[in-house]
């Protein structure tokens, strides 16, 4: 059976994890660096992933996609408030997928974060030096129904079977509770580059017991590079009088220049921010100022203070008061932030552990729990909730509450259902995740059309059975209470890709890997093919036609035009039949030449020598 | 949109989940929260047993341990899952467990049924009266008076629900003794819960808004 690896699919930074001798290791093929930058970089000829896609983002920022997780189950609208700071394009033709356009082609967020899996995948198989098919991959707790789907759709077209998906803070305390590092009740604070996250667990005999879980999936470390720009934009506006406006070339530049202060100032008290822009389609610009520590956590205070209610609230469900808690985790590249620290530090008044790099901690615990699937650890067990409550619509817009939040998973629930109508042949039931009292404050997960049997009002009974599967991902089914049987349910879900087009992307990228395996096998044959006829013009050139009878040269010709026609062509397998004819027919002035290497080599002549002859 | 209707009353006699060979069994829809924990259908119940009891289940029936089992399995495995944690979440909460009993012995609390007792009916107005006036802002003095109107009718819900709180409790332990005595539990053990419990929503809901209406204006 093959390896089943844990992955950490981030914001920012993506890494992939396996157990080595019983401990779970980051892999990183040749001992280079372990994390993977989520960024794709679309090239004319050729799309880069990771490092290389890294080095993109100014120089190609309109076809160079990151932080593509804050779009996964997202609609237009959800994100259209964020473009301003994404320098690539965004297709607005599909509202219920925000697509992102490159090199005029429109992408699903799962399909970019496909390609990011597809090099973590190969990144595996080339330190295992296996193949790998099966992954966990995490997610934030705080992810909904459609951003967990589609995160297992980008599984799938990436060629991994995903046995589960994991929520990141519970992952990173499989992590720490590894040979009991970890017991009592744990909070983990998870502030990665696009989500936060906080969990509250009860660690007992091997028993990861999740008791709440809260969070914003659109607060992390991009919010606070974005802060920084715009306040990087006021600056300049102010001493030059210079509207920085919003060419990618800008937005591109400001992002990743607004990053690497923030990061600085996580090690130091001030650094430079120096903005240089070339004059384009507008005036060449350059700009320094000091910035310093203090200064960014003014900037950034206001929504990194945003991070505090979710952690009362965590709390409140799980009916502890902050002093309760007995141990703090720090998770996600965000916690390195000073000013984080110290308000985790003050809200349940001890210092957090931070002893697990929070870049790798979230792929190390995914690789516990890949290896809890194999079989291989059966001491440890994590029972983990549904983050959100699921309800559905009933009459006048209001929400009728199926299951709490915080329950935990996998979980079921059933409601019956009857008609209105005499002879009414459907129900449609609106499925919905969220807190609020109203329909339309809450997320639309999906639309279930249930199919009756004709009968008068009110006399047929069919059964709905929700069932949140221990992904957190809902599945209905539905049974006739009259007959037993099972009643039809059509899904369609209100964001993210419908089971058909995930099916028709699958079957493209199995026929592009088709294509690109056959484009492979065709330029390496028509390159055999230009070094066999190279050597045979070569050897007729050295022999005569005295050394080599007219017939068996008229043969080699024929050879030779057959080859040159076919390695026109696109057949490589014509290709390759027509190398082996002419290798055929060249083998006796082959077997000649090598007779008279060897009465080189007879006369003293070295072998070497005498085949350069 | 279709009507949602009550669930059927369930039996309470423990159910075997593991068959002879050791294979989940597939639970029918009859069995109670009760029968699939082998405790007896009381009020009062042994929290770290239940969580005892809880934990050596799910060991023993989680998905996570099934990955490599036949399709069946897998599928039993993921629905003993899902009831087992259903069945933990509504046993361990004492007023979700007083309310599951009451609803296995006289039929589902509908939501509707929820009516403000009639005794409070003008206090509850008056006080929520007074939430909402605060809660659109008029400032000073009457401000600092809504806060008083407001805090006394907390006190007084408050006492109101320990009240019921200790009533419950006595109602529990009349409710055990019977189980105990192996006796039906007495119709009227099970409406006295049945009116406490169905008005204990009521009462939470408006100290819940009572509160918030104070942090807010705070």
């Amino acid at each position: 059976m093959s390896e089943i690896v844990g992955i950490d699919l981030g914001t920012t930074n993506s890494l992939v994890a396996a157990m080595r001798e019983g401990e779970p290791r980051v892999l990183a093929p040749g001992g280079g660096r372990a994390l993977v930058p989520s960024v794709v970089s679309f090239r004319p000829d050729r799309v880069h992933v990771g490092d290389k896609a890294q080095a993109d983002r100014v120089s190609n920022s309109r076809h160079t996609v990151f932080s593509i997780k804050r779009f996964m189950g997202r609609g237009y609208r959800d994100i259209e408030a964020e473009l301003r700071h994404m320098p690539f394009e965004v297709d607005p033709s599909r509202p219920e997928v925000a697509h992102v356009k490159a090199r005029g082609r429109a992408y699903s967020p799962p399909e970019v974060s496909a390609l990011i899996l597809r090099e973590l995948k190969a990144r595996a198989e080339r330190a295992l030096g296996q193949p790998v098919t099966r992954a966990v991959i995490t997610v934030p707790a705080y992810f909904n129904d459609a951003q967990r789907q589609a995160t297992k759709d980008a599984g799938r077209l990436a060629g991994l079977e995903v046995l589960r998906i994991v929520n990141e803070p519970t992952a990173a305390s499989l992590a720490y509770g590894l040979h009991n590092r970890s017991r009592g009740v744990i909070a983990v604070y998870d502030l990665g580059g696009g989500t936060f996250d906080i969990s509250i667990l009860r660690v007992k005999e091997g028993i990861f017991e999740v008791l709440a879980t809260g969070g914003d999936t659109r607060l992390g470390g991009d919010d606070f590079d974005r802060a920084l720009a715009d306040w990087v934009r006021e600056r300049v506006k102010e001493e030059t009088g210079a509207d920085l406006g919003c060419r990618p070339e800008v937005v591109g530049e400001l992002a990743v220049l607004c990053e690497m202060a923030k990061r600085a100032l996580s090690e130091r008290d001030s650094t430079e921010v120096a903005l240089s822009l070339p004059g384009g389609n507008g005036r060449p610009l350059s700009w320094r100022r000091a910035l310093t520590r203090a200064e960014l956590e003014a900037i950034i205070r206001p929504i990194a203070g945003r991070t505090l209610p979710p952690c009362r609230r965590a709390l409140e469900d799980a009916g502890l008061a902050p002093g309760e808690v007995d141990e703090v985790l720090l998770v996600g590249g965000s916690t390195r932030i000073p000013l984080i620290r110290r308000m985790v530090a003050e809200l349940f008044g001890q210092e957090p552990r931070c002893e697990i790099n929070p870049d790798e901690v979230v792929a190390l615990g995914a690789a516990v729990q890949a290896d809890i699937l194999a079989g291989g650890t059966r001491d440890m067990l994590l029972l983990d909730v549904t983050p959100l409550s699921l309800g559905i619509e009933t009459v006048g817009g209001a929400m009728a509450w199926i299951l709490p939040r915080n329950t935990t998973v996998p979980t079921t629930a059933r409601e019956a259902f009857t008609t209105f109508k005499d002879n009414q042949t459907g129900v449609d039931i609106h499925v919905l995740q969220g807190e609020r009292e109203l329909v339309k404050d809450n997320r639309s997960l999906a639309r279930f059309r249930l199919h009756i049997e004709p009968a008068p009002a009110g006399v047929a009974r069919v059964e709905v059975t929700f069932l949140i599967d221990a992904n957190g991902i809902l599945n209905v089914t539905a049974r006739d209470l009259r007959t037993g049987k099972a009643a039809s349910v059509e899904v369609q879900p209100s964001y993210g890709l419908t089971d058909e087009e995930v099916e028709r992307m699958l079957m493209e990228s199995f026929e592009h890997a088709e294509e690109d395996v056959r484009a492979r096998q065709l330029l390496e044959a028509r390159n055999e093919a230009e070094a066999i006829l190279g050597a045979t013009h070569r050897a007729l050139g050295e022999y005569g036609d005295g050394q080599v009878p007219g017939e068996e040269r008229a043969a080699i010709a024929r050879a030779v035009a057959a080859l040159e026609e076919a390695a026109r062509g696109r057949d490589h397998q014509r290709i390759r039949g027509r190398i082996d004819a002419l290798n055929e027919v060249t083998m006796p002035l082959a077997e000649r030449m090598m007779d008279s290497v060897l009465k080189a080599a007879l006369r003293n002549k070295s072998v070497s020598e005498a085949l350069k002859d | 949109m279709g009507e949602r209707m009550g669930q059927p009353v369930m039996d309470q006699k423990e159910f075997a989940l593991f068959g002879e060979d050791g294979g989940i069994r597939r639970i029918p829809p009859g069995v109670s929260h009760f029968g699939l924990f082998g405790l007896p259908p009381k009020v009062g119940l042994d929290a770290g047993e239940l969580e005892a009891k809880y934990h050596r289940l799910s060991r023993r029936l989680h998905p996570d341990f099934f990955m490599n089992a036949p399709v069946g399995e897998r599928i039993r495995s993921l629905e003993a899952s899902a009831r087992l944690n259903e069945a933990y979440k509504t046993l361990k909460s004492p007023v979700q467990r007083a309310v599951y009993l009451v609803e296995l012995a006289s039929g589902k609390l509908a939501e509707n049924d929820v009516r403000p007792p009639a005794a409070l009916l003008e206090q509850i107005l008056e006080a929520q009266e007074a939430a909402s006036e605060l809660r659109c802002g008029c400032g000073g003095e009457e401000a600092e008076d809504l806060r008083g109107r407001i805090g006394a009718a907390r006190e007084c819900f408050e006492a109101l629900r320990g009240g019921q709180r200790k009533a419950l409790e006595d109602l529990g332990a009349q409710w055990d003794r019977a189980v105990d005595e192996g006796r039906p539990v007495p119709p009227g053990v099970v409406q006295k819960m049945r009116s406490i419990l169905s008005q204990r929503n009521y009462i939470e809901n408006i100290l819940r808004s009572l509160r918030e209406a104070l942090e807010a204006a705070s």
